[in-house]
């Protein structure tokens, strides 16, 4: 691999950063989680990356944690857009303001 | 511009694409088939890295167990385009700055930090890197704890769907998931 850790990098970012801009426009639940398991999958490849770089496990071992935790969110999230389809008949986010003071 | 190089830029712009599509798919569905390509892409690219194993759990893991998830409820909920809402745009001059000031911070540590660009150093002969047996040894050795709280999360996560999912069937109060008055 003939490349240098800064274009893995920009990668990484630019994949994190169209996740992000994603997350912050999408207004239904459903394309909200899947923008958020993109940005952790960028966040994956600067673990992979910086691994082979020092040529050392670890980071290779923060990716199985990360995709722990994002099998989680995503368990936990989509149980969560059942129950608020159950209760509101859509998906839409801008209806979710029970908590609103 | 050697193979390897050529084959980097071309996974990496394909990688970026399908990103763009993911976040900006108007249905959730497209957003998930188009993941699921990016996912398969990018485990292409954790194998130009050497990490094979890694690259396997990608293919298995994410782009099976979790975006079948995805998909499943997708199917499940069956939503028309009314029930999605319309997505909030962003405005031109914000998006030029964002960039604009982004790569000025790029640049300047281009700048800076020239070490950055240099070319990785290739795998040792002889080198265990990127094999199970290297990993889970790192796995269960020096990483044990992290481990073991993988676990626990995984078990906690397991209770909260089940008590989001928990409602008692025969209680006449509850109709449709909320409670009558």
């Amino acid at each position: 691999m003939n490349v240098s850790i800064a274009h893995l990098l920009f990668l990484s970012f630019g994949v994190f950063c169209i996740g992000g801009a994603g997350f912050l426009m999408r207004r239904n639940a459903l394309s909200l989680l899947i923008c958020l398991e993109l940005m952790l999958s960028a966040v994956n490849i600067a673990f992979v990356s910086f691994s082979r770089l020092h040529q050392n496990e670890s980071g290779n071992l923060l990716y199985f944690l990360v995709i722990t935790v994002a099998a989680c969110e995503s368990a936990v999230g989509l149980a969560l857009i059942l129950n608020f389809f159950r209760l509101k008949k859509n998906i839409r986010l801008d209806e979710a303001t029970t908590l609103k003071g | 511009m050697e193979n390897s190089q050529i084959v980097f830029f071309i996974f990496s712009a394909l990688i970026l694409v399908t990103a763009g599509l993911v976040a900006f798919r108007p249905r959730p569905v497209e957003s998930a088939m188009w993941l699921i390509l990016n996912f398969f892409l990018t485990a292409g690219l954790y194998v130009l890295l050497g990490s094979h194993f890694v690259a396997v759990i990608q293919v298995l893991v994410y782009a099976g167990a979790i975006m079948v998830l995805f998909v499943f409820v997708i199917l499940l909920l069956n939503l028309d385009p009314r029930e999605l809402g319309t997505d909030s745009s962003v405005s031109w001059g914000s998006l030029i700055l964002f960039v604009a000031f982004l790569s000025f911070i790029l640049l300047s540590l281009h700048v800076t930090t020239p070490e950055l660009l240099e070319k990785m150093p290739p795998i040792k002969a002889g080198s265990t890197f990127g094999t199970v047996e290297a990993l889970s040894k790192t796995l269960l050795t020096d990483y044990i704890f992290g481990f073991e709280m993988a676990g626990v999360i995984l078990l906690l996560a397991i209770m909260g769907v089940g008590l989001l999912a928990y409602r008692k069937i025969n209680n006449p109060r509850i109709v449709n998931g909320s409670e009558r008055p």
